[in-house]
């Protein structure tokens, strides 16, 4: 693919400030770029190079093989369009006159909008849901509704490339996912190149062909999301833990931050001991590592939702091979790591031969006096022919207390154990 | 348009008629009609009337609608162009450098050399532009001119400027005292008729210059970038937007001294009424403007008949409550 928009060897600064320093790059015709960084790594500054609203002080930058600082400001308009992240006016324009101010660049000195430019506008309005706004003042909307509206702008001056800072930071996640899948449309259709901003990783990572990470001003990273959004370039740009994994819908790589504060700190008196599996145990988990227990997990399988969980979290987990049945070995783990819990937990998942033995875990537990809690399990739970509902029978017999749902946990760990 | 400028014609043969002598409408009308197009009868061949409404009021109405007209399309251009809706054709310090011209010119007698009438708004005009290449040259960086520096420019040259004229002033003792402090509050009175013409010229092409820029303004008031990214080529505008403003601003005050708020509140009066697209906006505030200053300059000499009122002082009064109306009405900062 050729280059559109093109950055050769640039060095840029602020006074006192250099932000690049030697930087090349490359806007491909009719690709979706994501430009992500940490605040302050030169994200916007990258964005107003390529428009030629800043100048480099050294090295070039080319629209489409012209120097772009040569070039009149109304023919780079007709070529790019910016959508900024706001924009403030101390006049009430209405929204069908900003959108209207898209066609400047194709108009002369004097007179007005022609049909052609009002249709044009129209349509606009119409892809960004804002026609009903046509005739309100542009500062009485809302952020979501503005930043819409400076996107219809954008498509008014029915660009080349499109370069938007942030586009989606303000809009709800109905209205995020329409604007994204407004781009890429008009990339499929119109072979509108696109650079996207964005400090949503997962946003950028669903929708960009490609995604440039930068870092302090120079290019830590470039190529298709799954080879930059890795835990470990997160980790080493943004300074903090995340856990990527795939997208389970899409496929796009999706970061979960891993807050420090939900790390697992010394200190903790009580210490839970859940017994859960494919997801069931996040949500008990994550209340209780707020409220300041400690928690393990166990048993569960290397790649289970709970395992891949706890082990960002740094739990301590009872772990079995992938899709394998429960051995000797680790329920002999998950019963050490009961030995040393204040309390056990039962959530409520699907019962099978393979994992059987968690429930029998919390039965022995319960007969040797430790208190257990279980989530009351309905439904189709039970795939062991019976074995499972006996195992529930039994707990229910030796005294374990039964809750309906989550809302009660930690009601009954405190009423059970104290506070954490 | 069509509507302002009859409106405009309506209000100017009202305040020809008004005044120490009054004279009726239908009389002002026929002198008019007599005089302009050769028609009708000037009527019972009254020539005192005649002399009244052609040689004292007309000159004046006329001079009062170019002033507030040029007034008023300096502010809205200069609104738009620092963003700033406090933004007046002085803030950028033009006036107080036509002011210091104008008061040495009151203050060494120039008025009875050679240059006799044309001596004081000679002098004005001239201190307007040297204020205008000062301000220029102390508020460029790399050859730009931000809009901030612009205006702290315009701001630090001003401030200067009026302790030039307070010391003029403190050491002033005589009767050359009341000129100039007559001057400082604004006047047409003193309006020489010769000068009109001058000013006729500059207001229109100053005008018609800053007209042609009226779409780049709408995209400026947007802010600089955004103009620039939909096409405009920023600093030209500014540069022109400002040489422009500075021209009629200097051009005026050289005749009438410091008329106020004319240049702040009209802009904002037909911005409410007409929106804030500046392709109208500029030609409908120069007919607002050259309105009301014909009115407050009516009142200015006919509230006291038959001594008069400086019509800055007019405007002033009547200008600042209705500024703080518009503060009130629009809770909102910024957004009138």
């Amino acid at each position: 693919m050729p280059a559109i928009l093109r950055m050769e060897s640039v060095w840029f600064q602020y006074p006192g400030r250099e932000v690049f320093h030697d930087l090349t790059f490359s806007l491909e015709e009719g690709e979706i770029l994501g430009l992500i960084g940490p605040n302050s790594s030169g994200k916007t500054t990258l964005l107003k190079l390529m428009d030629g609203l800043l100048n480099p002080q050294r090295g070039k930058v080319f629209l489409g093989g012209k120097d772009l600082q040569k070039l009149p400001r109304r023919q780079v308009a007709r070529e790019i369009a910016v959508v900024p992240q706001e924009m403030e006016i101390p006049f009430s324009f209405t929204v069908g006159e900003i959108v209207l101010m898209g066609r400047a660049p194709y108009m002369g000195r004097f007179g007005w909008e022609k049909q052609r430019d009002l249709q044009i506008a129209r349509e606009g309005m119409a892809l960004t849901d804002i026609a009903q706004l046509e005739n309100r003042p542009f500062a009485e909307l809302s952020q979501g509704e503005k930043q819409r509206v400076l996107i219809a702008r954008a498509l008014a001056q029915e660009p080349g490339v499109m370069l938007l800072d942030e586009p989606t930071s303000h809009l709800d996640i109905n209205h995020q996912v329409e604007i994204n899948e407004l781009v890429c449309s008009l990339n499929v259709e119109k072979n509108l190149t696109v650079m996207n901003i964005s400090h949503d990783l997962n946003l950028a990572a669903e929708y960009s062909h490609r995604i440039v990470l930068l870092s302090r001003g120079s290019i830590y990273a470039m190529g298709t999301p799954s080879e930059v959004i890795t835990e470990e370039n997160i980790r080493r740009v943004y300074e903090t833990t995340v856990m990527v994994e795939k997208n389970p819908v899409s496929g796009a790589p999706r970061v979960t931050p891993v807050g420090k504060s939900r790390m697992e700190k010394d200190g903790r008196k009580k210490t839970i001991h859940l017994i859960c599996g494919a997801g069931s145990g996040v949500d008990s988990a994550r209340r209780l590592l707020l409220r300041g227990y400690r928690v393990s997990l166990g048993v569960l399988n290397i790649g289970d939702t709970d395992q891949k969980f706890g082990k960002a979290l740094g739990l301590t987990i009872a772990l079995e091979e992938p899709f394998s049945p429960i051995s000797e070995r680790a329920y002999q783990e998950n019963q050490d790591l009961i030995a040393r819990a204040d309390l056990v937990i039962v959530e409520r998942f699907l019962v099978g031969q393979g994992n059987l033995a968690n429930l029998k875990a919390a039965s022995e537990a319960l007969e040797k006096g430790k208190r257990v809690i279980v989530l009351e399990n309905d439904g189709q739970y039970d795939f062991t022919a019976g074995e499972a509902s006996a195992c529930y029978q039994r707990l229910r017999e030796g005294g374990a207390v039964f809750i309906p749902d989550h809302s009660l946990i930690l009601k009954e760990v405190e009423k059970a154990v104290g506070a954490g | 348009m069509i509507f302002l400028s009859v409106c405009l014609a309506g209000v100017g043969i009202m305040a020809v008629s008004l005044g120490a002598v009054s004279i009726p409408l239908s009389k002002s009308w026929a002198i008019l009609f007599h005089h302009f197009l050769g028609t009708g009868s000037p009527g019972a061949g009254d020539v005192k009337d005649s002399l009244i409404i052609l040689d004292l009021r007309l000159p004046r109405v006329i001079a009062g609608a170019l002033v507030g007209a040029a007034l008023s399309v300096a502010g809205s251009v200069l609104q738009a162009l620092l963003r700033n809706p406090l933004a007046d054709p002085y803030i950028l310090g033009i006036s107080s450098g036509a002011a210091v011209g104008a008061v040495l010119a009151i203050l060494f007698g120039l008025g009875a050399t050679i240059l006799g009438s044309y001596a004081v708004p000679g002098a004005a005009f001239a201190g307007a532009l040297l204020t205008l290449l000062l301000v220029y040259f102390l508020a460029r960086v790399e050859g730009r001119v931000p809009a901030q520096t612009m205006l702290l420019a315009g701001v630090i040259i001003s401030a200067f400027f009026s302790a030039i004229i307070m010391f003029l002033i403190s050491a002033t003792s005589d009767e050359r005292l009341y000129s100039v402090t007559f001057w400082l509050m604004g006047n047409l009175e003193y309006v020489a008729s010769q000068a009109l013409g001058i000013v006729f010229i500059y207001l229109l092409l100053g005008s018609a210059v800053l007209f042609s820029l009226a779409k780049d303004l709408n995209l400026m008031s947007m802010g600089e970038e955004t103009a620039s990214e939909l096409g405009v080529e920023v600093e030209r505008v500014k540069k022109i937007a400002f040489i422009f403003t500075s021209l009629i601003t200097g051009a005026v005050v050289s005749v009438s001294g410091l008329i106020g708020f004319v240049g702040l509140v009209v802009p904002h009066i037909t911005r409410m009424i007409w929106g804030p697209d500046h392709r109208f906006l500029i030609p409908a505030s120069a007919l607002v403007g050259a309105m009301l200053l014909v009115v407050a300059d009516t009142i200015a000499r006919t509230v006291m008949a038959p001594s008069e009122i400086p019509v800055g002082v007019v405007t002033a009064l009547g200008g600042a409550p209705f500024f703080v109306y518009l503060l009130r009405r629009k809770r909102v900062a910024g957004n009138p």
